[in-house]
C-alpha cells in the first residue's frame, strides 16, 4: 500500500498539509479514523488535507459502489455462463457455469470431478477462450482432451485441435504458495492484457480468459490444515478463496474447483475442508458414483435457491455425457 | 446571581421532551421472520449467524428487497428507500434478488386487485436503482468502504431516505486478521498518536477501527445495521444445533444489540436437493423458534 505522501494529491493542497500527511501509511489513517485525522493534522490546512484524502480514497483505493441497474447491466451485458459440454449438468447448474462464481464439483474419488472439468475446459477452448488449469495431480493428459474435442458438435465457431490445446494453460502446482503466486501473476498478466498491453485478444471473446480450473483444492489445502499450526493454515485457506473470489468477480471469469468428501457422524459424505471453506464457492455440486460407470450430481449449495433435481451422466471416453436415470432408482439424501 | 442560579436549576427538557425526542418505533423491516425475532430500532445492529447454508444471506436480500420496493399505500410492499449492502463474502446475487422482488411484486398482486390499488408499472428498474452494492475483498477494502459510506449516506437519506445498512459476513477474514501481528513498536516521531498500530491490520485493530465507524454511521444517520456472521468454529457437543463460539474480538460484540441463530432444518432436504427450511431463534429468548421457508419467494413465520 503507497505511503499517504505518495497519493496524487493534486495542486489543491498546499505544501503544509502535503508535508503532514508525509510518511503516514493509508492504513494507519484508516485505522485512526476521520476525528483523529483532523485532530493529528490540527492547523489551517487540516480540514483541506482530510477532505482530500477522503476523495481520493473514493475514487482511488476504495471498492466501488455499484447500484442494482448497473449491477443488472453488467449481468446482461459482460457475464457468460460457460456450458459445461454436459446437458444434464448445464441444466442443473441452470445453463452452466455462471463468470463471476466459484463452482465446485465435490465427491469421492472416482466420482467424475476431474473429467467434467476437463470436458468444461475442452468445451471453452474449442471457442477460443482461454483457459488456466491449476493441476496438483497431472490428471491433465492431452490424449484425453483431444479425445473430449472429437467428440464436441461441429460448429462454425469451433477451432482446430491444436488451436484448442493452445487455449489450455495447464501450470503444474505442488502447494497452496505456488497456487496463490500462480494466480496472482494470471491475473495481473489478464488485467494487462485487457487494458490494450501484452498480446492483444482477437475479436469478441476469442482469446479471452473465461475459466480458471484448480483440481484439486483438497490437494492444496489438505496438508496445511493438517499442521500443529492451526490458524495458519485456516488463513491460507482463506486466502486462497479470497483470491478466486476476487480474480471470479473483477475479470469476471468463472472458477471451476474440485474437493474432495469426508466421512460425517450425521450420516453421508461431506465436502472436505470443513466450515471455513465451505463458505467460499457460491455454487456446490455433489456427485456420486452408481454402478458401472454412470454418475449422478446434485446441488449442494447455490445462490439461487431452486434447481433442477439430479443430473445423471456417464463417464465415457468422450468425456460425462447425460445418460438416463436407471430404473427403480429413488433419492435419498 | 439568583437568576443564574434559578437558571441553571431549571430543566433543560422534561423526561416526556426526552422520550419524544428520543423514542423510536420499532423499523418495519418488511421481513416478517425477523420482526417476529427481535424489535428492531433505529441506531441497533443485529446480528444473523449461523453455519454455512443456514439462510443468512437469503434473510439480507430480503431486507433489501423490501427497503427497495416502493411505497404504495394499503400494501404491504416496500419502504421505496435505498439499501446499503456491504458484501464481503461475495455471496450476494442479483439474480435471486431479483426473484425476491418479483415474489413480492407477485404476492402484493390480489390485495392490489381486491383494493383497487394500481402497481406502478415498471417497479423494478427504479427499485434496483436503490439497491447499493460493495463488494470488499479485503479488510483493508471493508475500512475503506466504511469511510466512503460516510459520504454516501447522507446523500441518500437526502434523495429517498436510507435506513438499512447490511454487512453479509463480518467474519470473512477473520483469519487473514488473526494471524497479522502488530510491529513491536511503533516508530517515535512527531505523529506517533495516528501511528499506534503501526498500520497493521489486525483482528483486534480492524474491528476497534470499523467498530467506531459502524457506531458513528449508525448513530449519526439513525441506521439499522444487520450484519451476518458464519460460524466458522462448530463447537463440540451441539446437540440441538444452537450452540455457537463466540469468536469475534470485543469491539464487534460490544456493537451487538440482538442476536439472531440460524440452522438449517434437518430433513427439509427435498428431491430438489437443497435445504429450504431455516429455523431461528432469538439468542435472549431461545425457547421460541420461528421457521423461515424460502421455498415461498417471501419469508414466512410460524
Amino acid at each position: 500500500m503507497p505511503r499517504a505522501g505518495q497519493l496524487n494529491w493534486g495542486s489543491d493542497l498546499d505544501p503544509a498539509g502535503a508535508a503532514l500527511l508525509e510518511g503516514l501509511t493509508v492504513e494507519e489513517i484508516l485505522l485512526k479514523g476521520q476525528l483523529d485525522l483532523s485532530y493529528a493534522l490540527s492547523g489551517p490546512s487540516s480540514e483541506q488535507a482530510s477532505r482530500r484524502f477522503e476523495q481520493i480514497l473514493q475514487h482511488q483505493l476504495a471498492p466501488a459502489v455499484k447500484n442494482g441497474a448497473q449491477l443488472m447491466v453488467q449481468l446482461q451485458q459482460e457475464v457468460n455462463i460457460l456450458p459445461t459440454g454436459c446437458s444434464s449438468l448445464d441444466e442443473l447448474l441452470r445453463g452452466g457455469l455462471r463468470e463471476g462464481h466459484i463452482i465446485e464439483l465435490t465427491g469421492e474419488p472416482a466420482s467424475g470431478k476431474s473429467q467434467a472439468c476437463l470436458l468444461a475446459a475442452v468445451t471453452t477452448a474449442a471457442r477460443g477462450e482461454r483457459v488456466a488449469w491449476l493441476d496438483t495431480s497431472t490428471f491433465f493428459d492431452a490424449h484425453h482432451a483431444a479425445a473430449f474435442y472429437h467428440a464436441l458438435p461441429a460448429s462454425p465457431h469451433k477451432l482446430p485441435l491444436e488451436a484448442c490445446l493452445d487455449c489450455i494453460h495447464v501450470h503444474p502446482v505442488h502447494d497452496v504458495l505456488d497456487a496463490l503466486s500462480i494466480l496472482e501473476a494470471i491475473v495481473l498478466q489478464e488485467q494487462e492484457i485487457r487494458a490494450g498491453r501484452g498480446p492483444q485478444p482477437r475479436q469478441g471473446r476469442v482469446g479471452r480468459l473465461s475459466l480458471i480450473t484448480v483440481d484439486s483444492i483438497s490437494a492444496l489445502l489438505g496438508p496445511v490444515l493438517g499442521s500443529g499450526q492451526y490458524g495458519y493454515g485456516q488463513a491460507l485457506l482463506s486466502s486462497l478463496g479470497h483470491l478466486l473470489k476476487q480474480a471470479a468477480a473483477s475479470l469476471s471469469v468463472a472458477c471451476l474447483t474440485t474437493n474432495g468428501v469426508v466421512g460425517s457422524s450425521r450420516g453421508g459424505p461431506r465436502p472436505a475442508l470443513g466450515e471455513t471453506w465451505k463458505v467460499q464457492p457460491q455454487i456446490r455440486v455433489q456427485m456420486h458414483r452408481e454402478e458401472g460407470s454412470v454418475r449422478w450430481a446434485t446441488l449442494l449449495a447455490s445462490t439461487i435457491s431452486a434447481s433442477k433435481g439430479i443430473a445423471w451422466f456417464q463417464l465415457t471416453s468422450s468425456g460425462p455425457q447425460t445418460c438416463n436415470a436407471p430404473s427403480g432408482f429413488t433419492f435419498q439424501p | 446571581m439568583l437568576s443564574d442560579l434559578a437558571n441553571f436549576l431549571t430543566p433543560d427538557e422534561t423526561f416526556g421532551d426526552l422520550l419524544a425526542r428520543c423514542h423510536s418505533e420499532p423499523l418495519a423491516l418488511g421481513v416478517r421472520f425477523l420482526e417476529e425475532l427481535v424489535p428492531v430500532r433505529a441506531s441497533q445492529l443485529i446480528e444473523i449467524s449461523g453455519a454455512s447454508g443456514s439462510g443468512k444471506t437469503e434473510l439480507l436480500t430480503q431486507a433489501a428487497a423490501a427497503a427497495i420496493l416502493p411505497k404504495v399505500s394499503g400494501l404491504d410492499l416496500g419502504r421505496g428507500e435505498h439499501a446499503i449492502y456491504l458484501d464481503l463474502d461475495g455471496k450476494f446475487d442479483l439474480i435471486r434478488l431479483m426473484q425476491v422482488l418479483q415474489g413480492r411484486l407477485r404476492a402484493a398482486e390480489p390485495e392490489a386487485n381486491q383494493q383497487g390499488v394500481e402497481l406502478p408499472d415498471d417497479v423494478l428498474r427504479p427499485s434496483l436503482q436503490r439497491f447499493h452494492l460493495i463488494q470488499c475483498h479485503s479488510s483493508f477494502d471493508y475500512l475503506a468502504a466504511l469511510w466512503t459510506l460516510r459520504n454516501l449516506i447522507p446523500i441518500l437519506q437526502e434523495a429517498e431516505g436510507c435506513q438499512l445498512l447490511l454487512l453479509d459476513n463480518v467474519a470473512a477474514f477473520y483469519w487473514l486478521d488473526r494471524i497479522c501481528q502488530p510491529t513491536p513498536s511503533a516508530p517515535p516521531g512527531p505523529r506517533a498518536d495516528l501511528s499506534g498500530q503501526g498500520g497493521v491490520l489486525t483482528l483486534q485493530s480492524v474491528h476497534a477501527a470499523a467498530g467506531q465507524m459502524l457506531k458513528d454511521l449508525m448513530r449519526t444517520h439513525r441506521l439499522v445495521c444487520l450484519a451476518t456472521r458464519h460460524n466458522i468454529l462448530t463447537s463440540q457437543g451441539d446437540a440441538d444445533g444452537w450452540h455457537y463460539h463466540d469468536f469475534m474480538p470485543q469491539p464487534w460484540q460490544a456493537l451487538v444489540r440482538h442476536k439472531v441463530l440460524l440452522k438449517s432444518v434437518p430433513g427439509s432436504w427435498t428431491s430438489q436437493g437443497r435445504s429450504t427450511l431455516f429455523q431461528g431463534i432469538n439468542q435472549a429468548r431461545p425457547d421460541r423458534v420461528l421457521t423461515l421457508d424460502i421455498g415461498a419467494a417471501t419469508a414466512s413465520a410460524g
